[in-house]
């Protein structure tokens, strides 16, 4: 295959950088006009572009499918029949027999083609793997997981709050993104060095005296994304921490945070480090 | 009734292809409409429901992009794709820009208890709501996400569900803007190799 790039234009290999993004609606609006431009005169571009936004179209066809109610149905069905006669410009019109045969004969061409394409796809899919179905399952039931992750992310209220690492020498950062909506939140870390073999770090709500363990987790390659579920919790925590704790995590933190945020200044009892660290002694008792 | 009574453009609405509808959909044909939401409705509103993530909103929305295509059909140009992808696009534009219109305004209304239960993630691979084509077509879309890698998918996901932009993404992930373009272009053209047969067929 040859290089994309190769013997290309520097305006037409900017445009071939941006145009995945561009599809995906992911370009900030000073950075999509000087493609539109581009693609307006250029027509090898302007085909690269159709194939991302057609790529970025099935991306729908993977949500999981909801039923509409039917009084939706109802509700549209009417509002259509009432402006029926209503729209400016209308004129009765028979269809002309010969255009619409032209017109199915067509899409029948067009369906056809690509349901032998779609047959030689999934027999590929099948060839690749005979459990398909399972692996199809397990695919589904992960990108709904990831999809809470990517909800909370994306949710307009979501509040980001950056983690305070304790270690002066650590390259560490996590930041604790909250979405009230979705009552749920979600931790991002980089640079975690790998915890002594038997312990991992283990996340805790806290307020007050208290503090809830969330969940323990390992960082692949320094990374993690954490998700939290609060929608059945009845109390609010005034902060997040993350200790080192022996593997299987503990019933209450038992070494000093390696990370922390308090959520508002208020609870944190005027910001000192040793008030923090005395809220987490109280956690964890005498 | 014998079948012959019944003239061409009542049999059957429902074997129409998407583009004899729609254009039949310019003679004000309400059964032409009725079978296109009939094939799509639930389609468009899973896909601006997953955006807008609460039921009243997707519902209008869902209301006001099938009576935009009734009003203005030939919004849609048949030569320049096929009608599923042209929706599907059509419905993911319109709800990211209600949620960024919105803005940090925007609350979600509190959902009832039957409503919250129908979030939790149940895998529907073989869907009885959408016709065969579709569903195979799902099938290969999930079977292509999940060979991507999850650092690369779920960007794709933000921006495209999320209708977050690469620089968004980079401050809410917590990583440099240079690796989430990265991430963007390598899962877009995986995507495109799984989904392209020319390019399977050059790989080989
Ligand atoms: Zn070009």
């Amino acid at each position: 295959m040859r290089d994309s790039s190769e013997g290309l234009d520097a305006r037409c290999v900017e445009a071939r950088e941006l145009v995945d993004a561009y599809a995906l609606g992911a370009l900030e609006s000073r950075e999509a006009a000087p493609l539109q431009r581009h693609v307006s005169d250029c027509a090898q571009c302007r085909e690269e572009l159709g194939k991302s936004q057609r790529t970025a179209a099935l991306l729908s066809l993977s949500v999981r499918i909801e039923q509409a109610r039917p009084r939706l149905r109802e509700r549209i069905l009417a509002h259509a029949e009432k402006e029926r006669f209503e729209i400016p410009g209308w004129r009765r019109l028979v269809p002309s027999r010969r255009v619409g045969t032209r017109a199915v004969a067509f899409g029948g061409v067009v369906a056809l083609v690509f349901a032998v394409f779609l047959q030689a796809q999934l027999s590929n899919l099948r060839g690749d793997n005979g459990q398909l179905q399972d692996q199809l399952s397990a695919a589904s039931s992960e990108l709904e997981q990831q999809r809470q992750i990517v909800a909370v992310l994306s949710a307009q209220d979501t509040q980001k709050v950056a983690m305070e690492q304790v270690s002066l020498r650590s390259q560490a950062e996590s930041v604790y993104n909250w979405s009230p909506v979705n009552d749920a939140g979600f931790i991002v870390c980089r640079n975690f060095p790998a915890p002594a073999p038997g312990r991992v770090y283990q996340v805790w709500f806290v307020a007050g005296g208290r503090a809830e363990p969330v969940a323990t987790f390992l960082p692949q390659n320094g990374g993690c994304q954490i998700p939290m579920d609060m929608s059945r919790m009845n109390w609010r925590p005034d902060g997040i921490g993350i200790s080192v704790e022996a593997q299987g995590g503990s019933s209450r933190p038992t070494r000093p945070w390696f990370s922390y945020a308090w959520f508002n200044e208020a609870s944190s009892g005027g910001g000192s480090h040793d008030m923090r660290m005395g809220i987490w002694a109280a956690a964890i008792g005498p | 009734m014998n079948i012959q009574d019944v003239s061409p453009e009542e049999r059957g609405n429902s074997e129409l292809d998407d583009e004899e509808l729609m254009r039949r959909l310019g003679y004000r044909d309400l059964g032409a409409f009725q079978a296109l939401y009939d094939r799509y409705g639930n389609l468009v509103y899973s896909t601006v429901l997953r955006i807008l993530r609460d039921v009243q909103t997707a519902e209008d929305m869902v209301q006001e992009i099938f009576l935009r295509i009734w009003r203005k059909p030939d919004s849609y140009v048949a030569q320049r794709g096929r009608f599923v992808t042209w929706l599907t696009s059509v419905s993911r534009n319109r709800a990211v820009d209600e949620i960024r219109s919105r803005g940090r305004r925007f609350r979600y209304e509190t959902s009832s208890p039957e409503e919250q239960e129908r979030e939790l993630p149940t895998p529907e691979i073989n869907d009885p709501a959408l016709r065969a084509e579709l569903a195979d077509q799902r099938r290969l879309i999930l079977a292509a996400l999940a060979r991507i890698p999850l650092e690369q998918r779920q960007i794709i996901e933000l921006a495209y569900f999320g209708g977050l932009t690469q620089q968004e993404i980079a401050e809410r992930l917590c990583q440099p803007l240079g690796t989430v373009k990265t991430r963007v272009r390598l899962g877009m053209q995986k995507l495109r190799a799984a989904l392209t047969p020319e390019v399977r067929l050059e790989e080989r």
